[in-house]
Parts: structure tokens; C-alpha cells; sequence
């Protein structure tokens, strides 16, 4: 059986990961909505 | 100079986005802590049936997203799909930022959302990873194969067009309605799953809904085609990581793991029958909450992993990602951040929202309440936006359904997209009328999308009126069509493929499929994990050994120049 301290890792193993997903698509989507406004 | 000037610009929109994000995010957990402080912390089981939502605030969600969707590619991108080329290829110029989203948005179905919490809720911690793990695979797959196909053959708007030159007619025609098949049964599942969870939470007449969806579907793709479809998915992504993050913050706040783990060890203990009715072995894998070697979970990632390759490699809404990039290196570079952007949407969302109702020990068929308002837990499918309600309260489910709304809306356009690419382009100017002009195509690409759109309606419709059990719907599409996944990939990669030992590959390996799993009672545990097993391995056998046999030559150069529309230019 899983440890406390194991679960919490890997419970704050998904939400780092959610995280530095959802920062990274924000900045690439972001990015090329620009240059759709630039390019318009 | 110039290029500088813009990074600055960029820098600090996006550092102002932010911001904005950030303080919108406090106040909401505000007002949701608050809430929760006020006496929600307890389930209260109120044995009463109610609508969480007014039937007004439910359609105002959903035709507000509609709206945004129109309105936006109306003002951005009205002239994107002004001829057939761009309105089927969406130009073939889209950046990373956009194909990256899209291919997010387009593989989060609500099953994502609704089915991984149902993973952590039957098997545990383990659960959302086997789900996460297991369904991300495909896309760096179709990632390296797009860009194999948009070497080879540069003009192509389809794969099955691919197929037509690189093979024969008659695999042309059966991959072409597989495609269709796959991408008709995604979009009525996604449309049915959508309905049905407006209509637990809304008291609103089903046919309504779904055809709310559809006209939603139609009413932006019809504007710039392909286009159009990515430029939403884009914007989709953005509102559901933000309304996923809301909830993920909120649980991590109100109820912490450390809490959720002590549920856990509850549930082992005390071995509760949470799901009355069913058999022993899912109450079992429920018992079995902290063990990552849960018996039941392996069996899920082996299905996971074999129909979604089938989900995405048969199916031309993922292809299509790949022929709109702007350039072979923005395909790979899209499907791999992609995948690793979406792995963890499922993983974080099921770990939340599906463990908590298994540590709250949160019974099929009761009723829980929050703040005196009412929800029953209708089935172990809808336990995540139950979580979402009872840990936010109306901000949690508001955002959950806004979620799975984006996620619906964005793979459904993309399906019936794909499905009038294939009609259109494969079907239409492959054999009906070759000689079509390029406004004939543009024409008809529109007249399809609305037909695509009635057709599903009336098929959802019809499903609906029969109590179709569409638990088992994805593992028989599974079972049905990976048998192509095998055939089409060495057709891309392997002079040798054999056309014959491919068609014959794809029928042998869908009816091995298909008997053994009928020889065991269609069994949804086991029969359907070495169902998809023997379609896998009939389908790699046959095409293999034929093509080892009889061997083909093929010169992948000469398909440079080829495509159905002769007069298009390469790009």
C-alpha cells in the first residue's frame, strides 16, 4: 500500500505537471494570436 | 528592430494575461471558500432529486460559448475559407501555438473529464495515470506519421487520399468510410455524453440540447472551414485549462491530499459497497484504492492503449491537425508538446475529482447536498462533476460543465469536419464527379457540414429512443477498427506494403476481433481487453506476412506532385 507522503508526491506530481501545461499553452496560444493580429 | 519590438509586445500582453488570470482565480476561491466555510462541509444525504441548475443559466452557458465562437472567427478568420483548398486545409499555415491546442482540444473528449474520474473512482490512485499514460500515446504516433505524410505527398487534404495513390481504389473506399464511421460514432457519442449531462443538471427536453450542439458545430465551421475549427479549439483549451485549474487550486485548498489519502485508507479498511449491484471484482479494484498494480486498472490500459490508437489513426480529425500546420517541423513539435500538455489534464482532474468521491465513499444512487441544494449521483461515470459540486459548490460544477462543454464543442466540429472532408474530397471529387470546380467543392464542403450535422441528430435521436448502451460503444469501435492502425502505418513508411495484404489485414483483424469477443459474450472485462489484443495481432500478421510474400516497390517520390484537385499548387 501507498504511503501519505508517496501519494502526496505524486498527487503534486499531476498538479506541477496541469500546471506547467497549461503555462506553456497559454504562452504558445497567445503567441500565435498575435501574430494573427499582426498578420492581419 | 521590429521582431524585438513585437517580443516586448508579447511579453507583456502576456504578462498582463496573467495577471488578470491570477486575481480572477483569488476571487473566486474567495467566494468558493467562503461558501464552503458556510456549511457545505458535511454530505448530507437529502434523499431528494433536484436540478442544481435553472434550465435558463444552463442554455445561457451554452449559447454564450457558441456565440463567443461565431462572433470570433467571424471578426479573425471570415476570409480563411474562401476557397475548398483552405476551407478543407485550414490553409496549411497555422503556427505551433494553434496546432498544439487544437490537437488538445480535439483529443479532451467529456470522456476525458467524465471517464478518468470514473478510473480513479474504480481503481484508485493508478487509475487517472493508466488513463492519462495509455491515451496519450497516440499522439506523438500521428505526430511522426503527419509528418512522414506531408513529405511524401505535400498536396494531400485527407488520408485516406494518401491511401487512394499510394494503394488502390478499394482501399481508398473502405478507409475512407472507416474514417467516416469512426469520426460519425465520436461525434454522437460526444454529443449524446454532452446531452445527457446537461440534462442531469438542467431540466431541459434532451432533443433540445443536442440539437443546440450541432447548430453550434455547424455555425462556426460553416464560417472557414478547418480554419475555423482549430481557431476554436484554441480558444476552447485556454478556457478549460483555466476552469480546470480553478477547480484543481479550489480542491487542493479545501480539501487537501492528505485528507483524500485518509479516505483512501478508509475505503481499505472498511470495504464499503459503493456501487450497488455490480460485480464483486469492481468493488474489489475499489477496495484495492493504494495498490498501483490494480489488476483491473492493467486490463483498462491495455483497451486505453489499443482503441485510442484506433480513435486517432483511423480517424481524419487528427490527420487533418497535421495537413494544417505550416510546415513539417511545426507537426512534430506540436504532437509532442501536445501529448505532454494533455497527459496531465486527465491525471490532475481524475486524481481530484475522482479519488475524493471514493474517500467521501460517495454511493451510486444516493443523493448529496451542498448548501441545501440537491444532486444525485446517477451513475459512476457522472462522479466528477458531483465532486466539483460538493468541494466548490456552483462555481466547481459551473466550471466543470464549461469544461466539458469546450471539450465537446471542439471534438465535435472537428468530426464533422473530418467526416465532410471525407465525403467531399474523397468520395465527391474522388469518384462522383472528378471534375469539379473549386466553388463546386467550396459549395458542397458547406452543404455537408449541415448534412453531416442532421444525419448525427437524427442517429443520436434514434439511439436515444432505444436505450443504447453506449458503455460498450467505444470498445466495440476499438475492436472494430484498430485493425487498420497496423495497415495504415506500414502503408505510410514501408515500400514493401503489400495493397491486398492491407485491405485483407484490416477485414481479417476486425472479424477475429469480433468473433472472439462475441465467443465470450461481448464480456466487457477481459473479452474486451483480448478482443483488442487479437485485432492487433491478426491485422500485423496478415499485412506482414502478404507483403513479405508478394512485395511491392513503391517509389514514395513519385507522389510529390499528386492529389485529387489537380490544379492545386504545391506548397
Amino acid at each position: 500500500m501507498l504511503s501519505k507522503t508517496a501519494f502526496t508526491i505524486i498527487y503534486s506530481i499531476g498538479l506541477i505537471w496541469f500546471f506547467a501545461a497549461g503555462i506553456y499553452t497559454y504562452k504558445v496560444v497567445i503567441k500565435d494570436f498575435l501574430e494573427l493580429k499582426r498578420n492581419k | 528592430m521590429k521582431k524585438s519590438l513585437f517580443r516586448t509586445k508579447i511579453k507583456t500582453q502576456i504578462k498582463q494575461m496573467q495577471k488578470v488570470f491570477i486575481i480572477s482565480l483569488f476571487t473566486l476561491l474567495a467566494y468558493t471558500k467562503a461558501a464552503y466555510a458556510s456549511g457545505a462541509l458535511e454530505l448530507n444525504h437529502s434523499g431528494q432529486s433536484t436540478y442544481p441548475l435553472p434550465a435558463w443559466g444552463m442554455l445561457a452557458i451554452l449559447l454564450g460559448l457558441g456565440a463567443i465562437l461565431v462572433v470570433l472567427v467571424w471578426f479573425v478568420g471570415r476570409k480563411k475559407g474562401s476557397n475548398a483548398e483552405d476551407f478543407l486545409t485550414g490553409g496549411r499555415e497555422i503556427g505551433h501555438g494553434m496546432i498544439h491546442a487544437s490537437v488538445i482540444a480535439t483529443w479532451i473528449w467529456a470522456a476525458t473529464l467524465m471517464v478518468s474520474s470514473w478510473t480513479a473512482y474504480s481503481y484508485g490512485y493508478i487509475g487517472p495515470w493508466w488513463y492519462g499514460l495509455g491515451a496519450v500515446i497516440p499522439l506523438p504516433i500521428i505526430g511522426f506519421l503527419g509528418k512522414r505524410l506531408r513529405n511524401v505527398m505535400p498536396n494531400v487534404r485527407s488520408y485516406p487520399e494518401f491511401i487512394k495513390f499510394r494503394l488502390d481504389n478499394k482501399n481508398h473506399i473502405l478507409l475512407t468510410i472507416i474514417s467516416i464511421i469512426v469520426s460519425s460514432s465520436v461525434g454522437v457519442m460526444i454529443v449524446t455524453g454532452a446531452s445527457v449531462m446537461v440534462t442531469a443538471f438542467a431540466d431541459l427536453p434532451f432533443w433540445l440540447v443536442a440539437a443546440v450542439f450541432l447548430i453550434i458545430f455547424v455555425s462556426y465551421t460553416s464560417i472557414a472551414g478547418l480554419w475555423a475549427s482549430v481557431f476554436a479549439d484554441s480558444i476552447m483549451t485556454l478556457i478549460m485549462y483555466a476552469c480546470m485549474g480553478v477547480i484543481l487550486i479550489g480542491t487542493l485548498i479545501l480539501v487537501g491530499p492528505g485528507t483524500i489519502y485518509d479516505g483512501l485508507v478508509s475505503v481499505i479498511q472498511t470495504k464499503p459497497i459503493l456501487q450497488p449491484g455490480v460485480s464483486e471484482i469492481i468493488s474489489a479494484n475499489q477496495h484495492d484504492a493504494l495498490n498501483w498494480l490494480n489488476i483491473g486498472g492493467i486490463g483498462f490500459l491495455i483497451v486505453n492503449i489499443i482503441g485510442n490508437l484506433g480513435a486517432v489513426i483511423c480517424n481524419q480529425t487528427y490527420w487533418a491537425r497535421t495537413i494544417a500546420a505550416k510546415d513539417t517541423k511545426t507537426i512534430s513539435k506540436s504532437f509532442l508538446s501536445a501529448a505532454f500538455s494533455w497527459a496531465p489534464i486527465p491525471i490532475a482532474v481524475a486524481t481530484t475529482l475522482g479519488l475524493y468521491a471514493l474517500s467521501k465513499m460517495l454511493v451510486v444512487g444516493e443523493t448529496y447536498s451542498y448548501n441545501g441544494i440537491s444532486m444525485l449521483f446517477t451513475e459512476a461515470s457522472a462522479v466528477a462533476p458531483l465532486s466539483a459540486f460538493l468541494i466548490m459548490g456552483f462555481v466547481g460544477l459551473i466550471c466543470f460543465l464549461v469544461a466539458v462543454f469546450g471539450a465537446s464543442i471542439s471534438t465535435g466540429a472537428g468530426e464533422i469536419m473530418s467526416v465532410t472532408t471525407c465525403i467531399v474530397n474523397d468520395l465527391y471529387k474522388g469518384y462522383l464527379k472528378k471534375e469539379a470546380t473549386d466553388k463546386e467543392i467550396l459549395f458542397q464542403s458547406k452543404l455537408w457540414l449541415s448534412i453531416s450535422a442532421m444525419a448525427l441528430f437524427v442517429i443520436v435521436m434514434f439511439l436515444r429512443s432505444i436505450n443504447f448502451p453506449f458503455a460498450g460503444m467505444y470498445q466495440a469501435m476499438g475492436i472494430s477498427f484498430s485493425s487498420a492502425v497496423i495497415p495504415v502505418v506500414l502503408a505510410l513508411i514501408w515500400v514493401k506494403t503489400n495493397k491486398n495484404g492491407v485491405f485483407w489485414a484490416i477485414l481479417v483483424g476486425a472479424l477475429s476481433g469480433i468473433l472472439y469477443w462475441s465467443s465470450v459474450g461481448f464480456d466487457m472485462s477481459w473479452g474486451v481487453v483480448w478482443s483488442n489484443v487479437i485485432v492487433m495481432l491478426v491485422s500485423l500478421v496478415v499485412v506482414v506476412v502478404w507483403s513479405l510474400i508478394k512485395p511491392e516497390n513503391f517509389d514514395y517520390s513519385s507522389m510529390k506532385e499528386l492529389s485529387l484537385n489537380k490544379s492545386m499548387k504545391t506548397k
